[in-house]
């Protein structure tokens, strides 16, 4: 392990998220706290609908107007004071959104512009500093080789619906990492992909992530996915953080029944067992749970999961969870 | 160049898109080349000759003072047509420019905008037409500018609901998470993908513009002599309209043949460059 990996980037701190439906709001996180490694790629794993994608774009503000954010989003730049994310307004949140922090989504064929050429869409992307002394286009055929693509001059003359899902994607990522961004989010970068090209753009993330540094935030809902990548995981369910902790030791010993009922799912798929689910349903952001939003699912639950809400605490394993019931190391 | 032609070669497959296309191109041909075109001087007077039926010399006869309807309907069409586009055009970037706004800011801005767009769409706008047009000395420039100021609220209406959609399409949201400005994303990702819209409704409302210019005129508000518009011309029929039929005829046949042409390709446009409407088109 480098020395620098225990320098922390980005630290999210007790986060709520409220979006504003009709006249009232919805939780939709609440009390998210996790920490981001300096060069790691920290894994975020829950099932649709659990919060992942909210908690991504609340960190660099891509939420819906008339969404409320609480708590405190840091980000540690190279070189002077961190930055608090959330107090950031919106003109000074565009210098951090691609040039510190950028984000790649999950669908590369509706998340570029029709009607404009691949090309120019990097070229948007570039800081003005980059373009001071060309106009950009040897940038922009740096970029997109180094995404992987081997004809950077045709591609960044196709507009998009010339090109399949698997170069667009490459195209999206380059355009990403324009800004040079320290940290990206992906947003399932690859679950819209088919799984030859899947496999050649987690590689290529990989390599990029190593040369330049970067730190990743990877969102999936498929743990065997994530754990292959990812040195840290956590776990969301129903907009909360239920566990964290590192990737290896999550999986050798999850400490949250949650955990362990994904973890099991994808052990029996590998060896070929019948899947044992997890009993009852992913309960919709409309509902309000009492105690632990998991315990009517947990099959450990007692009658304080029922009433009260755990806190996060330090869990064996050297991470965090938030279960009255953490299991315990085999 | 290579888009124009495909949409060209797709307006060309449906029945109504070739009609709308030979029309208008017929009538921007004719307004375009009057000089070579028309048989006589639009405003030669020839008192042997005056009110004459159709003949093999004056196709369309001769008015009260013994012009040519032909070559004043040739030359006509340069001043209906171009009042129709001067208008659209003026129409096309002020309601462009308020349904942008009003759809990408939401808000407070579009409130006030789209109350001020209700408040002029209450307002009727021929009488205000006359009216302003009226006060005013008549002049093609005038009618052309009152024509767009007052016609651009529809055109605001339908851009703004594209561009509330727009927004909220992914590309959008990937250019916004790239750090791109607001500006830079409302000009160069979401104004372009509504221009299909614009085109459409554009298109249409030149068919509109020449009908209203036509009855300016005919009132004798519009375009005043020498210049002739097809209202004009149509407004020297009153005054014997059953002696000299052929007068307000074969003005009326000018204005309907041109409208036709504009409302049939611009419902031809959007039937093409709308893509919820592409597959039943192919």
């Amino acid at each position: 392990m480098h020395k620098s990996e225990n320098e922390i980037i980005l630290s999210v701190q007790n986060l709520n998220v409220k979006l504003s439906v009709g006249d009232s709001y919805l939780s939709i996180i609440e009390d998210a706290s996790f920490k981001l490694r300096k060069g790691t790629t920290l894994g975020l794993i829950g099932e649709s609908g659990s919060g992942k994608s909210i908690l991504c774009k609340s960190i660099i503000n891509l939420l819906p107007g008339g969404s409320r954010l609480e708590g405190n989003v840091s980000f540690y730049p190279e070189s002077g004071k961190p930055e608090d994310l959330l107090s950031l307004s919106e003109d000074e949140m565009r210098f951090i959104r691609g040039k510190e922090i950028g984000f790649l989504s999950q669908e590369p064929s509706s998340s570029m512009n029709p009607v404009m050429k691949c090309g120019q869409q990097v070229l948007d992307a570039l800081p003005d500093s980059e373009r001071k002394n060309t106009d950009g286009v040897p940038q922009v055929l740096k970029l997109l080789k180094n995404s992987g693509l081997k004809e950077p001059e045709i591609v960044a003359n196709s507009y998009p619906h010339e090109l399949s899902g698997g170069m667009l994607q490459r195209v999206a990522l380059a355009a990403a990492l324009a800004g040079r961004p320290k940290i990206l989010i992906a947003d399932e970068p690859v679950t819209a992909l088919d799984a030859s090209t899947r496999t050649g753009l987690m590689k290529l993330l990989h390599n990029l992530k190593e040369e330049i540094g970067l730190s990743v935030i990877l969102v999936s809902h498929d743990i065997e996915f994530v754990s292959h990548w990812a040195d840290d995981i956590m776990v969301m369910y129903f907009g909360g953080i239920v566990e964290f902790g590192e990737t290896n030791k999550i999986l050798s010993s999850p400490a949250h029944p949650y955990t362990k009922a994904l973890v099991d799912l994808s052990k029996s798929f590998k060896s070929g067992s019948m899947p044992k689910t997890i009993p009852g349903d992913i309960p919709t952001m409309e509902v309000t749970i009492s105690g632990c939003s998991f315990h009517p699912r947990c099959e450990y639950a007692d009658d304080i999961c029922s009433t009260t809400e755990p806190k996060s605490e330090a869990a064996s394993h050297g991470g965090k969870i938030r279960c009255f019931h953490p299991l315990q190391q085999k | 160049m290579n888009n124009f032609k495909k949409l060209i070669s797709k307006l060309w497959k449906s029945t109504s898109g070739r009609i709308g296309l030979i029309l208008v191109a017929l009538f921007l041909l004719l307004a375009l080349g009057a000089p070579l075109l028309s048989p006589y001087d639009p405003v030669k007077q020839n008192l042997i000759l005056r009110s004459s039926p159709p003949s093999f010399s004056h196709l369309f006869g001769t008015d009260l003072f013994g012009r040519d309807i032909l070559s004043r309907l040739i030359y006509g069409a340069r001043v209906s047509i171009g009042i129709g586009l001067g208008s659209a055009f003026l129409a096309v970037i002020l309601g462009s420019a308020v349904g942008l706004a009003a759809g990408f800011l939401r808000g407070r801005t579009d409130t006030v905008l789209m109350r001020i767009v209700d408040l002029l769409l209450g307002f009727p706008k021929f009488f205000i037409l006359l009216l302003v047009v009226g006060l005013g000395s008549p002049s093609i420039w005038l009618t052309a500018s009152v024509l767009g100021a007052l016609s651009w609220m529809e055109i605001a209406r339908v851009v703004r609901g594209e561009v509330i959609l727009i927004r909220e399409m992914n590309y959008v949201k990937a250019a916004t998470a790239l750090g791109l400005s607001p500006m830079n994303i409302a000009l160069r990702y979401v104004l372009p993908n509504v221009s299909g819209s614009i085109i459409v409704s554009a298109t249409l409302l030149i068919g509109t513009m020449i009908l209203i210019e036509a009855s300016l005129s005919y009132l004798g508000f519009g375009v005043q002599p020498p210049d002739a518009s097809w209202g004009t011309i149509m407004n020297q029929g009153r005054i014997d309209p059953l002696g000299t039929w052929w007068i307000s005829v074969s003005a009326g046949l000018a204005i309907i043949l041109s409208l036709i042409g504009f409302n049939l390709l611009g419902d031809s446009l959007r039937d093409v460059l709308d893509p919820r409407t592409e597959n039943a088109q192919s």
